[in-house]
């Protein structure tokens, strides 16, 4: 029989009133027939909607980690209520009767089956190599070169009569350009420099931000600089596929795509992960919702990014990532090319209940030295391109409040780190700390993002999650 | 390494990102560093490349061919990378052993799906918040630890229904764990969210409050006083609030007096006996309203009765009328009310004089009047209650409903069917008369039960108003009310009269249900229903339903009725083409009513 739980019903809803709707209908008792099939693996009913026929929907389980869920409902989200709320159904122990499959399920079965037999046939089939179209590579290299020619033709004036003298047409005038930067296949030199105009025009405090201005300046210029360099040699020594090792080309605006990172060997096996804490926010630069999850990777004990974007315009019809506790195994793992947390990508996943080996196997990942994580992290940081906001995994000999105020962790050599909440990040965390049981601030495990505040000169060190005696703590989400 | 030197040269960057960079030329600041970063350039390589970025960037004629822009920026990634890793980590104040736990039992275990939206409710304004906070505290969310500085602050949210259910449902349901948070946030001279605290605090934990209570009430704003000395009712308090009777600000006195009453302490209730006779008269008999005290009464209703008396025997010159009416107003409020034999004297004195009373401007006399007799329910209070109703008719209901329980059905009738009818400003006697009764025959039922025919269960929630049986209006009420009805017009009641063979109330009920009447329009299930009372063949009945469908006028635009579905069901299936005409007339569920039955006739 399927074996699932609520939670994970619930992550394979694309948002939260996908959730609520399907559980509404089960409510509401909208289900008027609800089956399984004799062999267990298929969930199948009719549900009454607001048309004249019942909608016949299904979840498939014959590939437990991949479900398939289908319905004869026009909507668009995937997948839609009345497959969740069958599933919701299930869950609650309704009484599901033994029926023989729909012949529609079964044919679609079927031709499934045989579009993964083709698939596999390909997969061992020598793959012939990919064609490439060198003339049209070195044409976009050097669309591309001009392209970075004409950002930094229009940041020069800017910087040349300084950030006080920006007025509405000269952000008019910018984004404007913005649009043009569209035509040189730099979509993150778009971003970035759309990035400056939300800077400049959003309503934060005047110092602020010129502050988030000057650090875009900053990474502008290095941009251009990197970019440049990167696609001269590129075009030097006549390399025109894009390079893996370096995070300029993703910069650039490069999407890397599974089978790309796969025949870069950029891919790991079979591995655990489990999610740490996760953020949801919307990036006007990109004019996309990012989801962001950070996950401990069982394998190397790395602290993993998963990052999902949402274009504004397709929103409506994505899953909308969500907090995780689960433990999710996955047979692969895609890597990115990257810092310290890089991102990873995986197509399918089961997952499992957390037990109490898995916070030992946190506890055994958490760095122990505060010293040796200063200096990694300051590394990464003072490349302006970099990930500005590392995350890792500390060990916490104790927590203690001084006689100012502040929260302050100390590794066991003694040594200081003072929690603070990022300036620039929307949700602060230490107003929570207060809340948290004494008993769990000693010899736990804290997850915290590190940000440079130039502002102040400070190394702002936010505390994510805090992990003791067999419960996440998550102070962000 | 020199970092403040390096954060001065940071700031001068920064001030000529804002500035431009083309005023760097010959900067004072740059020229004056420049000579440091060159001495400590012969040591450190960062610092002799900044050195020499700065001397570039202010002297323009060294490197003519790279603009200002670009050494602003060169200088600028190199500061960056230098800075980025000296940024500092270090506490400013000393770390102590311990730090204050509140004991919380609080998790973390809603996602971000979950917790997001109720975060945006608690933080933003808009519409729909309300529903989003209510939905989780049911739910159980407020129990996540990241909600719980947000539930604090609810307490003062501009919208104050919001604000509210906070104080009442979400902040209680923590328990006691969050009292210190509650008392650590107190502001005493905060507005209304602080009242809220405050209120929460006391009912969270009363008595042992008892200190900060006394400080709001004697330090706080003012609605925080007025809401401190509400809770002031211990005899520790008395003198505190017997003082605070005589502030200047009249809320305050309010909340004392009040206080007083609730008490109910022999000093208290003195004082307040004395203030009566002051200028707070008002302020004192509203107090003693919203806690009567049966020690006073006695004494007010004396006062009453000498005020009556003397009002009614010696009369009252014009300019003292209003002070007089005040007085009586306010004693009336300050009584408790309880079945009394003074009182009930009081007041059948007051009501042989309501004329001459009234004008004096004592309109509140009736109320309490009837009020009391209405409580008393015997026979001579019925008599007392048909004396109010001379005057004011709006009294009818109670004497009518005090009538049934007294007399027989035709002493009823024999004594309101000959009732005068007095017009006053928005209704008269007689209507007054049939509202009360059509409210004593008519009921309002829920029709889920009865609806659950197959394929109409979906209908939701729908209630109409029926009348009783008949057999039960037959044995209560006395037949010549039917005629009496007809002769007022008045249908509604006339279908739940309407008796076996009554054939003037047929012909009334058939006019009608033809239209032919003009006035109020009865739904045309009360008719055919009162018709199958009369007599009138089923079949009769369904060729008259047959001959008014179609003018959904007559029903209402309603068939949402079980009597009428059951008569329609019994249709025979030649009727279909006449209900199908009648279609388009209905709309929602009367149209899926009739959908229904054309289905079920044509099967």
């Amino acid at each position: 029989m399927i074996e699932i739980t609520a939670a994970y019903a619930d992550s394979l809803a694309p948002n939260s009133s996908a959730i609520k709707n399907g559980q509404a209908l089960v409510q509401k008792k909208k289900f008027v027939s609800l089956n399984h099939s004799p062999e267990g693996d298929l969930l199948f009913g009719e549900c009454s909607g607001s048309g004249k026929s019942n909608y016949l929907t299904s979840a498939d389980f014959v590939i437990p980690d991949k479900p398939v869920f289908r319905c004869s409902c026009p909507s668009r989200q995937f997948p839609c209520k009345h497959s969740l709320g069958l599933l919701y159904a299930y869950l609650q122990g309704q009484t599901f009767t033994e029926a023989p499959i729909p012949e529609d399920i079964a044919s679609k079965r079927e031709k499934a089956e045989k579009r993964e037999e083709k698939k596999q046939q390909e997969a061992t089939a020598p793959s012939k190599p990919k064609k490439v179209n060198i003339s049209a590579l070195k044409k976009k290299l050097n669309a591309q070169l001009e392209g970075l020619d004409l950002l930094e033709r229009l940041i020069q004036p800017l910087i040349r009569s300084g950030l006080g003298t920006i007025d509405s047409k000269t952000l008019k005038h910018m984004n404007s350009q913005i649009k043009e930067l569209g035509n040189y296949y730099l979509p993150g030199a778009q971003y970035e420099l759309r990035q400056l105009s939300v800077i400049l025009t959003s309503d934060a405090e005047q110092e602020l931000r010129y502050t988030l201005a000057v650090e875009q300046f900053t990474r502008l210029h290095a941009f251009i600089k990197r970019g440049r360099t990167h696609i001269q040699a590129k075009l030097d020594n006549e390399q025109f596929t894009p390079d893996p090792t370096s995070t300029i080309e993703e910069w650039l605006g490069h999407a890397w795509q599974l089978s790309d990172l796969a025949a870069h060997d950029l891919q790991s096996g079979a591995t655990e992960l489990i999610q740490l804490a996760f953020i949801s926010y919307d990036d006007p630069a990109r004019q996309e919702y990012v989801d962001t999850g950070y996950w401990l990777n069982y394998e190397n004990k790395e602290i993993h990014r998963t990052i999902q974007y949402r274009p504004y315009r397709a929103a409506r019809h994505l899953k909308e990532e969500d907090s995780f506790w689960e433990v999710v195994q996955v047979p692969a793992l895609y890597h990115y090319p990257g810092d310290l947390n890089h991102r990873v990508r995986y197509e399918q996943f089961t997952s499992r209940d957390v037990t109490e080996q898995d916070f030992a196997m946190i506890a055994s990942a958490s760095q122990r030295s505060y010293a040796d994580v200063l200096k990694t992290v300051k590394n990464q940081l003072k490349s302006p391109l970099a990930d500005p906001e590392p995350v890792v995994l500390l060990h916490v000999h104790e927590m203690l409040l001084t006689d100012q105020g502040e929260y302050v962790i100390t590794d066991e050599s003694g040594q200081q780190l003072k929690l603070s909440d990022i300036g620039a990040s929307p949700q602060g965390t230490l107003q929570y700390l207060p809340y948290v049981p004494q008993e769990l601030l000693h010899n736990s495990e804290l997850l915290v993002m590190f940000r440079y505040e130039s502002a102040t000169g400070t190394l702002a060190v936010q505390p994510l999650t805090l992990i003791h005696g067999g419960q996440q703590i998550r102070l962000l989400y | 390494m020199s970092i403040p030197l390096l954060q001065e040269l940071q700031q001068e960057v920064r001030r000529l990102y804002i500035a431009g960079s083309d005023l760097a030329t010959d900067d004072f600041r740059l020229k004056k560093m420049l000579p440091q970063f060159q001495q400590l350039g012969e040591r450190a390589p960062v610092f002799k490349k900044l050195g020499e970025g700065i001397a570039s960037l202010i002297d323009p004629a060294s490197d003519p061919q790279t603009g200002s822009e670009a050494k602003l920026q060169h200088i600028g990634a190199l500061l960056h990378a230098v800075l980025a890793t000296q940024g500092s980590v270090q506490p400013q104040g000393k770390p102590e052993e311990t730090r204050p736990d509140h004991r919380l039992t609080l998790t973390t275990t809603l996602t971000y799906r979950q917790l997001a939206p109720i975060q945006t409710a608690l933080t933003t304004t808009g519409s729909g918040r309300y529903e989003i906070v209510i939905e989780a505290y049911k739910q159980g969310h407020f129990q996540d630890l990241r909600l719980l500085p947000l539930a604090l602050n609810a307490l003062g949210d501009p919208y104050a229904e919001l604000a509210d259910y906070a104080a009442e449902h979400i902040l209680p349901a923590y328990g006691e764990q969050i009292v210190p948070l509650l008392q650590e946030q107190l502001d005493l001279q905060g507005g209304k969210s602080e009242v809220r605290r405050l209120n929460v605090l006391c009912q969270m934990c009363g008595s042992t409050m008892s200190g900060v209570i006394l400080e709001a009430a004697e330090q706080g704003s003012d609605d925080i006083r007025v809401a401190a000395i509400g809770y002031l009712v211990q005899p520790e308090h008395l003198s505190s609030v017997m003082a605070w009777t005589k502030d200047k600000k009249k809320a305050v006195r309010e909340a004392a007096y009040k206080a007083l009453a609730a008490g109910g302490l022999p000093e208290g209730l003195e004082h307040l006996h004395a203030s009566f006779k002051g200028k707070d008269q008002e302020i004192v008999a509203e107090a003693l309203y919203a806690h009567p005290s049966s020690e006073l009464s006695p004494r007010f209703i004396a006062m009453l009765k000498e005020e009556l008396t003397t009002a009614v025997e010696q009369g009252v010159l014009p300019n003292k009328k209003e002070a007089v009416a005040k007085r009586v107003v306010a004693l009336l409020r300050a009584i408790d009310g309880e079945l009394d034999n003074e009182l009930e004297q009081v007041y059948i004195y007051a009501i042989a004089h309501l004329k001459y009373l009234k004008s004096l401007g004592i309109h509140t006399l009736s109320g309490y009047a009837s009020e009391y007799f209405e409580k008393l329910g015997t026979l001579g209070a019925l008599d007392q209650l048909t004396h109010i109703t001379r005057h004011h008719s709006n009294f009818l209901p109670v004497a009518f409903q005090l009538a049934r329980k007294h007399l027989s059905p035709a002493e009823l009738f024999d004594r309101y069917a000959g009732i005068e009818n007095r017009k006053n400003k928005y209704t008269t006697s007689i209507d007054t008369l049939t509202y009360t009764i059509e409210n004593l025959v008519y009921v309002q039922s829920q029709l889920e039960a009865e609806l659950h025919l197959e394929g109409l269960e979906n209908l939701g929630l729908y209630s109409v108003r029926q009348p009783l049986p008949y057999a039960e209006i037959e044995a209560d009420w006395d037949p010549r009310w039917l005629d009496w009805f007809i002769d007022q017009g008045h249908i509604e009641l006339v279908c739940a009269f309407a008796s076996p063979g009554h054939a003037r109330a047929e012909q009334y009920m058939r006019d009608r249900l033809a239209g032919r009447h003009k006035g109020k329009t009865a739904p045309g299930a009360t008719i055919l229903r009162g018709l199958e009372n009369v007599g009138v063949s089923l079949s009769g009945r369904q060729q008259l339903l047959l001959d008014t469908i179609g003018q959904a006028r007559i029903y209402n635009s309603s068939l949402v009725s079980p009597y009428l579905i059951k008569l329609m069901l019994g249709l025979p299936a030649s009727a279909v083409s006449t209900l199908e005409a009648a279609l388009p007339y209905y709309h929602y569920t009367s149209h899926k009513v009739l959908e229904y039955i054309i289905k079920e006739l044509s099967q």
